[in-house]
């Protein structure tokens, strides 16, 4: 509509840049929802998505609007999209070994794989995007590699997160030998670590 | 046990539309064959795939794919330009059905299947 139009021209004259949408990607289980989790926390004092050790607890992509950090005396807003975790594979069974039943372990393997479809959908729409590893996993996956080639093949700005320092046998410099072209920043997002580092990652792009 | 290989040469690969190698790829998998193809699929490929996997799983039992590419991480631009000298414009792709391959050992210059059933 040109009203709509006339309006964001108007803000964007007025230097108030667009909200920036920021995917939060990765293999399963590397922590994604947890850092939603504290990124919602410390920032509009609410989480965004539920956490279990069982695979796939993120089925669809779950998004908190105009979440707005405050770091290095600037101010971004974001659109956060925590993202189902990306895998090649999905099996039913996997999820009976945690004590769910057979048809609601089909169920959750179908949501599963829609919301694997949906993440990779995303991939076009993201302004930026957060790729969330295990830091003590190895990193060079097939998943991983086609996440960052696809964002790098659009130019979308990725910052590496190197989840689960806490643990002992963290070791996230393999990630940063994997990926040296991409800044990295090490976090546990379970514990809350080097959270501000990654804050003002966020904003360094956000102001690109 | 039995395990099958099949091998697509650079040319076999470069004759195939985009469609017609991710629907021979699904086919072979499906067929509990192992895949190997000379010339690799792009990331955009790679990308497709897995949503084309996604929309199988659940049909027939099957479960997913376990894939590995060695290289070939180029540009569109220069891509065109290897093509037209009558070089490979992208790497190796291994492919093999989730319920063979047990664990994929990489590297950025290796790539180990272990298969059993």
């Amino acid at each position: 509509m040109p009203f709509t139009r006339f309006f964001s021209w108007l803000k964007g004259f007025f230097g108030n840049r667009k909200t920036m949408s920021l995917g939060i990607y990765g293999n399963v289980n590397t922590g994604k929802s947890t850092l939603a989790n504290r990124i919602c926390v410390d920032w509009t004092g609410e989480p965004l998505s539920e956490v279990s050790e069982v695979p796939h607890e993120t089925r669809e992509v779950k998004k908190k609007e105009r979440v707005v950090i405050h770091v290095g005396g600037r101010k971004v807003t974001i659109n956060l999209l925590d993202m189902p975790g990306i895998t090649t594979r999905v099996d039913y069974r996997e999820f009976m070994k945690y004590g769910i039943g057979a048809k609601k372990a089909q169920q959750r393997a179908k949501e599963a794989t829609k919301g694997i479809i949906e993440a990779i959908k995303w991939l076009e729409h993201v302004d930026a995007a957060l790729v969330v590893m295990d830091a003590c996993d190895d990193p060079y996956t097939q998943v991983n590699i086609t996440i960052l080639g696809n964002l790098e093949a659009r130019k979308i700005p990725v910052v590496l997160v190197a989840n689960k320092i806490d643990r002992k046998e963290a070791r996230p410099e393999r990630i940063k030998e994997a990926f040296p072209q991409h800044e990295v920043i090490s976090i546990s997002a379970l514990k809350g670590d080097n959270m501000n580092a990654l804050y003002e990652a966020i904003a360094a792009h956000a102001s690109r | 046990m039995k395990v099958e290989l099949e091998f697509l040469s650079s040319k076999a690969v470069q004759r195939l539309q985009p469609e017609e190698k991710l629907a021979l790829i699904l086919k072979s998998v499906r067929k509990n064959k192992i895949i190997v193809l000379e010339e690799g699929l792009t990331r955009e490929e790679e990308r497709e795939l897995f949503t084309r996997v996604m929309k199988e799983i659940g049909k027939g039992g099957f479960t997913g794919i376990e894939i590995a590419s060695l290289g070939g991480d180029v540009d569109a631009f220069r891509a065109g330009i290897i093509r037209f000298l009558g070089g490979k414009s992208h790497g190796l792709t291994i492919i093999g059905p989730e319920k063979l391959v047990r664990e994929i050992k990489r590297d950025p210059e290796r790539i180990g299947f272990v298969a059993s059933k």
